[in-house]
Order: C-alpha cells, then structure tokens, then sequence
C-alpha cells in the first residue's frame, strides 16, 4: 500500500513530464506515448501482484496499513508546521518526524523480509530485531522530545 | 528586604565606630627658617592644630642631614606633610622627586607651598610628574591692569574653582589675596588633577628671554591632586597666601584647603556593593544564570570633618561590564539612615548573554575621593532543563500526540501482528 | 610476532574431517591466545610513554580532556552536561558541556565509577593515562572481526595484530594522549564491523548495533562524518553498479533513521545532521534508497526493456528536482554552507587563504610522503595489493573497504591528521593480501601435489618456504620498526622535553612544568594568563589558571584579540590586555635552548588572524624586512621591535652571558643589546631554566594617572636632562578654562 502511494506520487509526475514533452516537440509524440504505455504496463502489474501478496498473507497487510498510518501521521505534523509557519520547538518536530520515518523503514524492512526470508535469518527473528529496533527508537525519540 | 537593610546598618554602625576620624594626624612642616618665620603662620598652624594634627616641624638649615619620610623604608611616618619653600640644592638631594612620589603613592598627603624666588628642583619635578607645571624661578605672576595696589594678586570669588575642596557659593565681592610674590602653574589635562583657584583674567607670567609662561586664565595659583588611592595633593603658589596678615580674607580658604589636602572632608566611603538575585537568594546559594531578575545595592557615606553622613547624589552610575559595557544606569535612592545612603538598582533583568560579567560602580568626581566598587561574577547559560519542556509548548502537542500515536499503534500493531501470524500458521498447516 | 605464524600454520588443518572437532578445540584456544598476545603487545608497547618518563598526560587536548574529565568525576553528570566554564575564554567563558563532545569522559568516568564499586579505587589520572592503551586493545579486536567479515579469521588476526602496533595508530594512543581519538577510532571500527555484518545479513538488529556505536562514536569525536559519509558512499556505489538488494535496504534504512535520531542528542552536533550539508550526503542516499526499494519491487513485475526507460525517465527527475532543492534550501540558508575545515578538504590552499586559524593548526597540515612509510611501514605497500585483490573478486563489503580506502588515502594526503582513520585501513588490506600469500605459500599439505612427481613439489616447496620466510622477515621487521617508532618518536608527552646533555646523557627539559607550577603556587587565584592559545589547555590543566584563549578555538575574534596584543606596541597592547582583566603575560622563547616550536615562529600566524579583523592596525607586511625576510636581529622592523612578542622574549637575552649580544639557537641571527627595547608596561616575573617559558605580569595602573611609558622615561632620565626639561614650557596638553 505504501509503494501504491509512491507510485502514483511518480507516475502523475512523470505523465507531466511527458505531456511537456509532448507540447514542445511533436515528432517525438510516439516515443513518449511509449513511455506513457510503459508506464502504464508496470503500474498495472506492480497492483496486481501487489493485491496478489495481500491475499496470500494477512500480516502484510497490516504492516501496509501500518506504514499507510505513518505517512498519514508525518504529513500532518508536516502540515501542521508549515500552516503555523514557525518550527519553534524544533526538536519536537523532528523527533516526531523521524519516529514516523524510522518506524516506517523499519516495518518496510520487516515486510521484505516476510516475503522472502534473508539468508540466516527467520521471519520470527526478523520480527523479534523489528520489535528491539523500534523500542530503541521510542525511547531515543521520547528522550529528544524531552 | 528587611535582611539586606539590617545588614547595611550593621556596617554602617561598625564603620562608624571604627573610623570616628578617617586617618591618623602626623603632620610634618619642611620649611626654610631664613624664608619663613613661623610665627607669621600662627594662625595656620593653630587651624591645624585644633583639628588635632599632631605637628612635627623640622626647619631646614645646615646641619640637616637627612628627612625622614618613612620608618626603616617601609611606612610612612606621617600621614600628612607641608612643604614650605626651602631654598639650597641640599633639599634635592635630602627630599627627592622620587620620594615625593613614593610618599603619595603610599596614601600621604602632601600641601605644597612654593615661591617663585626659590624653587626647588625635586618639588618641582614631583608637581611635573602629577601635571602641575610651575612656573621656573623667577618668573612671577603680574597683573598690571589691577588696579591701585599694583603689588598684590587679587582674585575674586568667581575664580574658586571647586566647590567639593574650597566650599560653596563665593559671589565677585569675596577677594583672597595672594602676595606680591605669587608663582602661576599651567596644568595638564589628567582627570586627577583639581584647579582650585584661577588666575586674573588680566594677569600673565613673564619668563626671562622667553614667552610668558600663563597667559590670563590659562594660569592657576591653586591646584589639587588626588591618587586613585584617594591621597591628595595639594600646592599653592604663594606662601603669604596662609600668612596672618591675609588671614582675615583668606582664612576661610585656608581653612577648607588644609581639609581638604589632610582628607578632613570630602570623603566617600562605600558600605559596600551588593548584588542579589530579586529574591534576595545570594549568588553563592545560586549563581546567576542568563535572563535572571537582580537587584544591586551600595551604601555611600560621606565625611563631613566630625562624622559619616549619608552621601546623596542622583549621579550614581552602575554598569554591567563584559569588556564593553552591557548595562549602564544611574541608581536610585533607596534608604537614608544616619550615615548612610543606600542606593539601588531596582530590580532589573540580566542579558541574554552568558560570560563572566563585571559589575561595577566606579564613581570619580573632581573634589570627591574616588569610588570603585567592582564584582566579577560568572553568568552562566540555560542548562538543558531550563528551557521549557515540550509540553509546556503548545506547538509540540502536536508532535507529541504524533508521537504517543506512532507508539500506542505500534503496540497495537505489535500485537495484532502475532495474533494474525498465529493464525496464518495455522490455516497454512490445514491448508497442507 | 609469531601468533601470527602459528595461526596461519594451523589453519590448513582443518581440512582432516575425522580430528574435526579436536582442532576446532586447539584452534579456539589458539585464537584466544594469540588475542590475549595481541592485547599484551598492544598495551605493553604503548606504555613507553610512562616508562620512559612518567605517568603524565600528553600534549595539549588531552589536558582538557583531563580537566573535564575530573569535573566530571568531581560534579554529577547533570552539573557536567550543564558546566559553564568561566575560566577559559575569559570573559566570554564557554559553555563547555555543550561545546564537547562527551563521550570520551563519561566512559573513564563510568570506568573509574565500576572499579570503585568492585572496590578498586583507582586515581582518575591513571585511568585517564591507560585509557588509551586499553582500548587500543578492543580496537584490535573490532578490526579482526571487521576482517573476518572481509576475508576469514586468518587474516583478521593478522589485520587485529598489525592494528595493535601499528605505530599511525599508536602515534595518537600511547598512555597518557588521552585524546578523543583514543576512543573514537576503537568506535570507528566497531561500527564498521557491525555496519558489515548489518549489511551482509539484513538483520535489522546489527543495523540498529551500528547505529547505536555510531552514537556512541558521535558522542566521542568530530570525525564521526567520516562515517556519515562513507557507510552512505558504499551503498550508493553499489546501486550504481546494480546490486541493490533488500538487504541493504533494511540495513542502511535502519541505521540511518536510528543513528540520525540518536545523534542529534548530543548537545554539540545538535541540528546538524538535518542542517549541515556534510550530512546531507546520506539523507540523499536515504531517499535514494527507497526510490530503488520502489523500483526493485516494480522490476521484479516488469519486463527489463520497459522497467529501464521507466526508471531512466524517474531519476532523472528525481535527480534534477533533488540539486534543485538542495541548492534552494542552501541559498535559503535552512541548510549551512559547508564548513571552513570541509573546503579546505578539497582545497589544500583555501584555509591557507582564507581561516588562518584553521591553517595554523599542525594537524590540518598536509601529510609529508615518507611519514606514510613511518606510520605504517611495509604495510603501505601490501595495502595496494590487498585493495587490488578485494577488486577481484568484488563482494558488497570488498566495496566497502576499497570505498574506504580511496576515500581515506585522499584525504589523509590533505590533513595529516586523517592518517589515523586511513590506518585501520591499511592494517584490513594488507592483512588480506598478505593471509592470501600464506594461504597459498604457507600450505604445505602434501595431498595435493603427491600425485605428480616430486621433484616438482621439491621445487615449489623451497620457492614456497622461500617466500614465507621473506614474509616473516617483513613482519620481524615490521614488529622491529614499530617498536622503534613507538619508543623514540611517539612516547614523548611534549610537556616534557627529552634532550642530551653535553655528555651524551639523557636529560629532561621541564620547563613547562616549571613554569605552570609557578604559577599554580605564586599567583592569585583568580589571574588571567594570556598565553597564544595553544598553551590554554595547559595553563587550565596544570596551573589551574584563568585563560584567554585555548586549542578549542571556537571564537576567532577572541584569538585575535590576543595575536593583536602580541603583534602592538607596548602601551595598545597594555591597553588591550587590561581591558581584558589579563595579569600574565606568558611566552614560549626557544632562542636559548635551540626550540623551533616557539612563539616568535608562530608569531606570523598571529599576526595574519589578527590582520584577519583589524586589517587597519596589524598588518603582515610591516614585521618583514623591504627585502621580504623575517628578521629579528639588528635588521628587524621598527614594528618588529616594538612588538610585545618581540620585546617579552628578547628582553635581557642579549646579557645572558654578559657579552651584550646573543645568538639566537632557532632563528641563527645575532640578537644585541641595542636591538631590544626596555619594557615599560610590563614586569618579568618569572623565566624558567631553559628560557623556555617567560611570564611577564602587567604593572599596577599608577595611582597618579601617569602612562608606563612616562614613568619609564622618567625613571630612565637623568636628575639633570629632567631639570633642563622642566625649565622650558611643557608641551602636553594643557587645561584651559
């Protein structure tokens, strides 16, 4: 759910890109409709596949749902600093920025791991050095905030 | 408040006991028995003598071998000496330049008299060294223009230059005399040196094959001194100036001159400077930190010739001094007791600036002993627990609730997480 | 040396399957021998220093560390976090826990607080001394685990033992330099060994270990960019040559978040990690990072040919709107310029240029070629080699070393100082190319070669003991030279000067001591000593006395302010120094004892920091002659000669022997009576044995009001010339109504 997000955060921008392209030369009209095609290939196959692990395995849809909260929750803080356009408490900001970073690369790092295991490690070891990395991140993030 | 006024009393009273006079009176008199007949200053003499000077005379003749300013080169022996003119090479050799300057160095003080007839060499260049330049021998001071007593110099009123050693409101019609054989000094521009009397508007000093050495005004026939150790200096031009003969006229003038010099009036003294936090907790309790609310106090007395008197003045300034100066403000009167003006600040804010702070009264007036009262004292930074937490900043709530969310679904999360992986084992086992 | 023979001879062993498990047994006893010889040498070869002189702290950092360190011990960390110093930097004074980097002093302080508890009370100062040599220990261990994950455990013992004496690295870790390297370098390899593993696994748990050491490298020393850029530089190498995978996703990820998180809690780094483009390197790979993790996932649905123009048309957009935005926030001053030390980084002439503060220091010098040879001796060259056999064959972390080491050559050739961090280093890729050798030299197992005919093996077995012997003798020579570096040219503390009398004799010139416990013993307690600020540290440290300036040279104006007292006249200077509440003056003059390494040698460095401000009143040009020299015999400049610095070391040196003219042992010019001008507003107090060390103290402002100058001249006169003078009219200014 959180590469659907990035995808189609590239996809408009690069479908902008080539609609200029298109305005500034029209002998190159073909090339970019191919690219245009192309993209539009992979974004599909990426959904499909992408439906197709959620269905086989309900945990990765949790962490999606999760990392889809994370973003939620940064944007805002984001938001929130820009609308009041001050970031006085500075470390505030950043502590409960990168908590939501850290903890989405963390659960991003656990989903790759539960679609295909690393060498030597197991998915319950790799859920137990998730659990570890995200305490040690609470705590250095509580204590920045102070 | 009642604690620091108590305390103020409490060294009011102390000092008051201790210093009923501020400083012993050995007084020493150099003079020339052939120059001078002393008791053609009895009238001097007897003013300081009622002030209880304990006078030693010492007449300057042949068989003089030597003068004893201090004890085994260590103390002074007297507190106070006046130097009548003398005349021979021998006094320079006797009483040095040197000496001289180490005498007030030392805290005494010194009434310099001096005659253009006979100048002596050492005194002179003592007087150069404070920034009196007398006028060389022979040179006296004229003043053609005054009138029918051609001889003698005659300075009215307006010509008394200090009101703190010579006393107030002289109008025109007061006339001190000097006598025919006055010498004019020119004077430098050091903030220690007093001119205490002016010469006429209409008198010069002519100097053989040479231009004039004053020229009206320019000229002084009184000039003070004082060491920033408060020794005091003080030198006339004329010694018939303290005779008997003027002394219906100058008497007044001689008088206030004399203490003056032998530090009978015009005395500051500091009770001293305090500097707390505005709820009176001491620096040692607490030290100072950036942004914290102080106030600073100093009592000032004033020696009046019989006791310590509260010392009142709204040029007081106190500055807070880190190389340059941060704060600068003239305190307030805050109490008067009985000897005592007590000053403040008021309650005022340190900079936002940390460092190592001087704070400082240093208060110097022409006339007046100086004062400087001054603290160095350490102001330091926030320390990281000073600033305001984060929930005490509304902005932050925001992050903070951002964090408490990321956590709490975190566990959330967590636990879901092992409930549905328990599941999935399961229906994967069935599934096989 | 020998472990390390023993080792390689016993490796070959392992092979025989049926005593598997009885060499296993013999070879972990072996392992855990040879480490505890590697300890011992380490340790024992870095304690020349206290043999040879005395248990003392080194140099000039180290003595504030020291400092720190005892308040610390002294105060609870709270007061220490929060230590306002108002004895340095006076009067700004400095806001020292926020301005340090911490972790140096909590650790021998947590050290000494452990001994106490297990009832081993140990003075501080020994700890501090030690420090070093014991972590150099650890650091031996880290760098054979690192090699292990490079190569095996052969060559990371060999890589633990040539770190353990390598003399690059002894050179900042013997007893006593208790210096933040001492501890940052063991950190450096620690979190590099755990960044290896991390990536080599994926586990998410060696991530977050590096990421905590690289905190705690953070909180222990300023060269901790070194490693914000180069863990970054290694994957973004390795993207480029398309072997991203998901492991090193959730490796660097990991590490990055945590590690930035965690170091932002030291006070002194602060915002920098989000502000300071040295660490923007590493955001950038971040989102670099999961721009590929995207793309990954979107290849692995896609064909090839569409997947590429897909990903060329994104990152180029992504490139292009990335250095748009940097440049934006840069321009908009929410990102700080790179600083001075950085440029000058990549510009050797730039500090030269521009912050003579930052070129005055030695250690930002460039490296001198045969130092290299020194430091590391033939390790120099294997290290070429080891690069080149990690070239061969090219696994993600032989990248990571060869990253490393190209980056780290470069930059120990701009700042000698870096030579440290490229030392590991060379100890990794020589040990890997010299376990290659013995590997294939050392392996005299018969059963390969026994099928064919013996004369043959005969052959290769002599040119085979031929070349390990070579090899041997290399390491003899190597252990030999490191010895000989360590005991001569790096166990000096520098407090302590060793000399040789005239008859051959060791002797020890301790001046500097002299002269600090002078002023420790005959001044009050609150003085202020000005001092050129390499000497702060010390006169905080060993004579407890309040300083101007110091080697934390955080305020350019302050050091100025100084250099300018030194490069005035008597009376500006008098005038600056008072507004400063100063009563020392202290000097460093080598002119008698043949000290290049004096002030009137660093006297040009303060003057061009101090023509740095106040371009108008110092300038460089007047203390060279009109032919361009640097004179201070009767040739000097009139500026020259009037300068204090010049004045305060001359200042009666021309009578030492009565002769009135003096050669001076560092500059070879002839100093005579004439060339030095008296001393009006200063007062020698105090010159120790050897001249080394000259404390001046400022006189009392005179009590009636006169300039120094004026009762110099007064004093200097005759009774007759001032009589003359006193006839004719003054020519000062006079009052006028």
């Amino acid at each position: 759910m959180a590469q659907k997000v990035k995808n189609s955060k590239t996809i408009p921008k690069s479908s902008n890109i080539s609609s200029s392209t298109k305005s500034v030369s029209h002998t190159t009209n073909k090339t970019t409709h191919g690219i245009f095609q192309d993209f539009q290939d992979a974004f599909n196959a990426t959904i499909q596949h992408y439906w197709k692990q959620h269905e086989q395995d309900k945990r990765l849809r949790l962490i999606d749902i999760m990392c889809i909260f994370m973003v939620v929750v940064a944007a805002l803080q984001c938001i929130f600093m820009i609308l009041i356009r001050d970031n006085f408490p500075f470390n505030a900001f950043l502590s409960g920025f990168i908590i939501c970073v850290g903890q989405f690369v963390l659960l991003v790092s656990l989903r790759l791991q539960m679609v295909s295991d690393f060498e030597g490690i197991s998915k319950n070891r790799a859920f137990g050095e998730f659990v570890i990395a995200s305490l040690i991140l609470h705590f250095i993030s509580l204590h920045f905030i102070n | 408040m009642f604690l620091l006024q108590g305390v103020f009393h409490l060294i009011a009273f102390v000092a008051v006991v201790f210093s009923m006079a501020p400083e012993g009176s050995s007084t020493l008199i150099v003079y020339d028995p052939k120059l001078t007949e002393l008791s053609e200053y009895s009238k001097f003499i007897e003013g300081l003598t009622t002030r209880s000077h304990d006078i030693t005379y010492l007449p300057i003749n042949n068989e003089t071998k030597n003068i004893d300013l201090f004890i085994h080169d260590n103390d002074k022996k007297y507190n106070h000496l006046v130097l009548l003119p003398v005349k021979g090479k021998k006094v320079t050799r006797m009483l040095t330049d040197k000496l001289l300057l180490r005498f007030v160095e030392d805290g005494g003080d010194i009434l310099a008299v001096t005659s253009p007839i006979t100048q002596t060499d050492s005194i002179r260049l003592f007087l150069n060294q404070l920034g009196i330049f007398t006028a060389p021998r022979g040179s006296i001071l004229k003043n053609p223009l005054q009138g029918e007593n051609d001889e003698l110099i005659k300075v009215g009123g307006k010509h008394i230059l200090n009101k703190y050693v010579l006393g107030y409101d002289f109008n025109d019609d007061d006339e001190f005399i000097f006598s025919k054989d006055t010498s004019a000094c020119l004077v430098g521009e050091g903030s220690q040196l007093i001119p205490l009397i002016n010469a006429p508007r209409t008198s010069f000093t002519q100097v053989k094959n040479a231009e004039h050495w004053t020229d009206s005004t320019q000229g002084f026939l009184s000039v003070g001194f004082q060491s920033l150790n408060n020794a005091r200096v003080s030198w006339i031009g004329s010694q018939e100036f303290l005779s008997d003969k003027f002394n219906n006229k100058n008497g007044y003038l001689v008088d206030e001159l004399t203490k003056w010099t032998f530090k009978e009036k015009s005395i500051l003294k500091s009770f001293g400077a305090k500097h707390t936090h505005a709820d009176l907790t001491t620096y040692e309790s607490l030290p100072y930190k950036v942004g914290d609310k102080i106030i600073y106090e100093i009592g000032i007395s004033e020696w009046n010739g019989e006791n310590w008197v509260p010392f009142k003045t709204d040029d007081l300034q106190f500055e807070l001094k880190l190389v340059d100066p941060y704060y600068r403000f003239n305190l307030k009167q805050k109490e008067i007791t009985n000897n005592v003006c007590v000053y403040t600040s008021g309650e005022f804010k340190l900079p936002d600036h940390h460092g190592v702070f001087t704070f400082v009264t240093d208060y110097k007036r022409s006339g007046l002993s100086f004062i400087k009262e001054s603290d160095v004292k350490a102001i330091r930074h926030l320390a990281n627990d000073e600033y305001p937490r984060s929930f005490e900043i509304s902005n932050a709530w925001v992050y903070l609730s951002g964090i408490f969310t990321v956590i709490s679904s975190w566990v959330i999360f967590v636990i879901l997480f092992l409930i549905t992986g328990k599941r999935n084992v399961n229906l994967e086992k069935k599934m096989n | 040396m020998k472990q390390e023979s023993e080792i390689v001879s016993s490796k070959p062993t392992t092979k025989s399957n049926n005593i598997h498990w009885c060499v296993k047994w013999v070879q972990s006893i072996l392992t855990a021998l040879i480490f505890f010889t590697i300890f011992g040498a380490a340790i024992s070869s870095r304690l020349f220093s206290v043999i040879r002189f005395e248990s003392i702290i080194h140099e000039f950092d180290p003595w504030f560390n020291f400092r720190a360190t005892k308040y610390l011990v002294s105060h609870s960390f709270y007061e220490f976090l929060n230590w306002f110093d108002d004895r340095t930097w006076y009067p700004l004074g400095r806001v020292t826990g926020g301005t340090l980097y911490p972790g140096l002093m909590t650790t021998s302080a947590a050290v000494w607080h452990l001994l106490r508890k297990i009832g081993l009370p140990i003075d501080i100062r020994n700890i501090c001394v030690l420090f070093a040599p014991a972590f150099s220990g650890i650091t031996a261990w880290a760098t054979y685990e690192f090699t292990k994950e490079i190569k095996d455990s052969s060559a990371g013992l060999l890589a633990a033992a040539f770190m353990a004496i390598v003399p690059g690295y002894i050179s900042r870790s013997v007893a006593g330099s208790y210096d933040n390297e001492a501890i940052a370098i063991t950190l450096l390899m620690v979190t590099f060994m755990f960044w290896i593993k991390a990536q080599k696994t994926g586990s998410i748990l060696s991530a977050t270990a590096a990421a905590v050491f690289y905190f705690y490298m953070v909180s222990a020393w300023g060269g901790y960019v070194f490693i914000t850029n180069l863990i970054p530089l290694h994957i973004f190498i390795l993207i480029l040559m398309g072997r991203y995978n998901n492991r090193l996703y959730s490796a660097y990820t990991t590490w990055y978040a945590i590690g930035t998180l965690a170091s932002m809690q030291i006070p002194f780094v602060g915002f920098l990690p989000i502000r300071s483009n040295d660490h923007m390197a590493a955001l950038g790979v971040f989102g670099l990072i999961q721009i590929v993790a995207v793309g990954n996932f979107v290849k692995s649905q896609v064909s090839g040919k569409k997947f590429k123009v897909v990903m060329l048309v994104s990152l180029l957009i992504i490139f292009v709107v990335g250095i748009a935005g940097l440049c934006a926030l840069t321009y908009a001053g929410f990102i700080a310029p790179w600083t001075g030390r950085f440029y000058s980084l990549w510009d050797t002439s730039y500090a030269k240029i521009h912050i003579p503060i930052i070129a005055s220091v030695s250690e930002h010098q460039p490296v001198a070629w045969p130092s290299f040879f020194f430091d590391t001796h033939f390790l120099i060259w294997l290290f070429p080699a080891g690069v080149f056999l990690l070239f061969m064959d090219l696994a993600d972390e032989h990248v990571f070393v060869i990253a490393y080491s190209v980056l780290c050559s470069y930059f120990a050739g701009v700042m000698i100082r870096l030579m440290l961090t490229l030392t590991p280093v060379i100890c990794v890729a020589a040990a890997v190319a010299l376990s290659k050798l013995f590997d294939v030299y050392l392996n005299f197992s018969i059963k390969s070669n026994s099928n064919k005919n013996n004369k043959i093996s005969y052959v290769s077995l002599c040119s085979k003991v031929f070349v390990s012997a070579t090899f041997l003798f290399y390491l003899y020579l190597f252990v030999y030279h490191c010895t000989w570096v360590t005991s001569n040219a790096y166990s000096s503390p520098s407090v302590v000067l060793p000399s040789q009398t005239p008859n051959g004799e060791m002797a020890l010139i301790d001046d500097y001591r002299e002269a600090y416990y002078w002023l420790r013993m005959n001044t009050a307690e609150d003085a202020k000593v000005a001092a050129w600020w390499d000497y702060g540290y010390q006169i905080g440290g060993m004579a407890d006395r309040t300083t101007l300036v110091d080697n934390n040279t955080w305020n350019n104006t302050h050091i100025a302010i100084v250099g300018k007292a030194m490069a005035s006249r008597e009376d500006k200077s008098y005038e600056i120094l008072k507004d400063h509440d100063v009563d020392y003056v202290l000097v460093i003059f080598g002119g008698v004892l043949g000290f290049s390494g004096d002030d009137l040698n660093k006297f040009l460095w303060m003057i061009r920091i101090a023509e740095g401000i106040w371009p108008e009143e110092v300038k460089e040009r007047d203390f060279f002659t009109p032919q361009g020299e640097y004179r201070v015999d009767a040739g000097a400049t009139k500026t020259m000669r009037e300068s204090l610095l010049y004045k305060m070391s001359y200042q009666r040196f021309p009578e030492i022997y009565g002769s009135g003219s003096m050669m001076d042992n560092v500059r070879r010019q002839t100093i005579s009576l004439a060339d030095v001008e008296p001393l009006d507003y200063f007062e020698e107090v105090f010159t120790s044995e050897n001249w080394m060390i000259r404390i001046y103290q400022l006189k009392k402002e005179d009590q009636l009001g006169r300039s120094h100058k004026e009762i110099g001249e007064f004093e200097r006169s005759t009774h007759k010339s001032l009589v003359r003078r006193a006839a004719k009219k003054p020519d000062v200014s006079l009052r006028a109504l």
